[in-house]
């Protein structure tokens, strides 16, 4: 979060300056969630911009920001999802071969969905539990045990 | 290759002490070789950076701001001018994407390629409100004989005529309604509340008019469409009748004490929002001149707050109230003294046993509605709702220059002349 409802409250009414605040604040977890849903960084930079910019369109219909960052996370947890869908069909070309081999990588693509996103929204975003939970919709319990299964079974493959 | 912690290290880390062993740390571990502490999610982490190549955020930033054309809110009032301003409206064409427009929601879309050009400011036409003379006249006595006016012993300041030379408040009332179609726009820049150059001309008229009648009080509002959030829009019309102020303070030299400034973001439109015509008019800044005395009759476009008229039949009649009742109310008439229970009531003056009031002593202005409803005044330019001596005396400021609303009596029962 910018941790400032008043720099939300500007850019809802079309301060594009206190926008800016906001996409600085979140751009780096969620990119790098879609970047790791997708395992393909020039898609995941693409995703974020478009949520960024549809973010901005109906900023005014979230009352807060922790409502905003909900929703953005969602719709980028859908769009990663049609994206995915797309690349099985063989209507996405996956841009990122080289990336996709990387060790590490192949041990997060095999993590359960929840898991990778917790696992990445702490490591890499470096996020507190309370706020992957409102990211992720779920409770702070759900999110430290999802942790915990996931740094398991990811150390356990590298 | 694994970075070696001490435990202190890790404690700090975790904010809180840890034990090696304990199960919600068992990443954690002691390193076979030196002893210390081999934290398995640091390496994690490492791995983690290391996969995933960083984004760069100003990078993100550009491309976003770059596409960031539809705002999410109206900007119109912040002073965004039309022609800058696309406005899509219920049953228009939809945004770009295919998204429809949401009920009467209104999205300008700004270029953002010239989000740095100033100003240009939208708002502010200059009007003038004098305060609104009573609806009802009251009924030309046919009881009682009308009492000689009382003794004024204080006249209030914004009552009484000026000095020698000066104008009084009706006729700066006058000056300024005929200066209105000179004065032009007072205008702000862009999305600021800083007036711009261009609103000097038409400040310096008002500080003027201002200048020749010393003793006349002003209210400035600040006026907002409806585009925007009410928050918003009470917010930036406050700033921006403040702005006003400062300025005729600053460089018009008028007194502080004479002005007001009130915001009253889009509540009260004088136009139809639905139009960007009307939008228009409805973005401006008033100048009310508060105390212009009594005559009766004529109309004005100041609203006046009003209280339903006591139902005397259902509460309990002060004995007094009793003894002079119906054609006691009719003989009410502006400029003459009358005798509550508790207070007494003149054209310019207005003591009570109440606390709230005595501090109100001579800047009160009372104007009879109706006999048996409310009374109007003006506090100093300040409006107070008053309820009776049944509740004992209250005073609530409601929104400055607005008018003051006398509830006298038990539960609203008229005052009454002295004898």
């Amino acid at each position: 979060m910018t941790g400032n409802e008043e720099t939300f409250a500007l850019a809802r009414e079309g301060d594009a300056e206190a926008y800016r605040e906001v996409v600085l604040a979140h751009h780096a977890p969620l990119y790098r969630w879609v970047a790791a849903e997708l395992l393909d960084p020039e898609a995941a930079r693409a995703i974020v911009e478009d949520l960024f910019v549809r973010g901005w369109e109906r900023l005014r219909s979230f009352p807060r920001e922790d409502a905003f960052v909900a929703w953005v996370f969602r719709t980028a947890r859908t769009l990663a999802a049609e994206r995915t869908r797309a690349r099985r069909r063989g209507a996405a070309r996956h841009s990122a071969s080289q990336w996709r081999e990387e060790p590490f990588n192949v041990a997060l693509a095999v993590l359960p969905e929840g898991q990778r996103a917790a696992l990445v929204l702490r490591e890499w975003g470096g996020l507190p539990y309370e706020e992957i939970a409102v990211r992720l919709g779920a409770s702070e319990a759900a999110v430290r045990s999802r942790l915990s299964l996931a740094r398991e079974a990811i150390l356990r493959r590298l | 290759m694994k970075r070696h912690l001490t435990l202190e290290e890790i404690s700090a880390w975790f904010d809180g002490e840890i034990e090696l062993g304990d199960p919600e740390h068992k990443h954690l571990r002691e390193c076979p070789e030196c002893g210390s502490v081999l934290d398995g999610h640091a390496r994690l982490r490492r791995l983690a950076r290391q996969a995933i190549p960083p984004v760069h955020a100003e990078a993100i930033w550009k491309a976003v701001s770059a596409r960031l054309t539809p705002a999410p809110s109206p900007v119109v009032d912040r002073g965004v001018p039309a022609s800058r301003a696309l406005v899509v409206r219920r049953g228009a064409e939809p945004a770009a994407g295919g998204r429809r427009a949401t009920g009467r929601r209104v999205r300008v879309w700004v270029a953002r390629a010239t989000p740095f050009l100033a100003a240009v400011g939208a708002v502010a036409a200059i009007l003038l409100v004098v305060p609104r003379t009573p609806r009802h006249a009251p009924p030309a006595a046919p009881a009682p004989a009308p009492r000689p006016p009382a003794p004024v012993t204080r006249q209030s300041p914004v009552t009484a005529p000026g000095p020698t030379g000066s104008a009084s408040p009706r006729e700066v009332a006058a000056s300024l309604r005929t200066a209105q179609a000179r004065l032009g726009r007072i205008t702000f820049e862009l999305g600021k509340v800083t007036l711009d150059g261009a609103s000097e001309p038409a400040l310096r008229e008002v500080a003027a008019i201002l200048g020749r009648a010393p003793d006349a009080r002003v209210v400035v509002e600040g006026h907002t469409d409806d585009t925007g959030s009410a928050a918003w829009n009470m917010k930036m019309s406050q700033a921006r009748a403040e702005a006003v102020v400062r300025w005729l303070v600053d460089r018009g030299g008028i007194a502080s004490r004479r002005l007001t400034a009130k915001g009253r973001g889009g509540t009260r439109p004088v136009a139809d929002n639905a139009t960007e015509a009307g939008q228009a008019a409805n973005r401006r800044v008033e100048f009310s001149v508060v105390g212009i005395p009594e005559t009766g009759g004529t109309e004005s476009s100041k609203p006046v707050i009003r209280r339903k008229p006591a139902v005397a039949a259902a509460e309990p009649v002060h004995p007094q109230a009793q003894r002079r009742s119906e054609p006691a109310v009719a003989a009410v008439a502006p400029r003459q003294t009358y005798t509550g229970t508790r207070f007494v009531l003149s054209a310019d003056r207005f003591t009570t046993s109440g606390p709230e009031l005595i501090s109100a002593a001579g800047h009160v202005r009372i104007e009879p509605v109706t006999p048996g409803e409310p009374y109007v005044a003006v506090v100093d330019g300040f409006s107070r709702t008053l309820t009776g001596p049944a509740t004992g005396v209250v005073g609530e400021v409601v929104n400055p220059g607005e008018h003051l609303i006398l509830h006298t009596g038990a539960k609203g029962t008229p005052v009454h002349p002295v004898p």
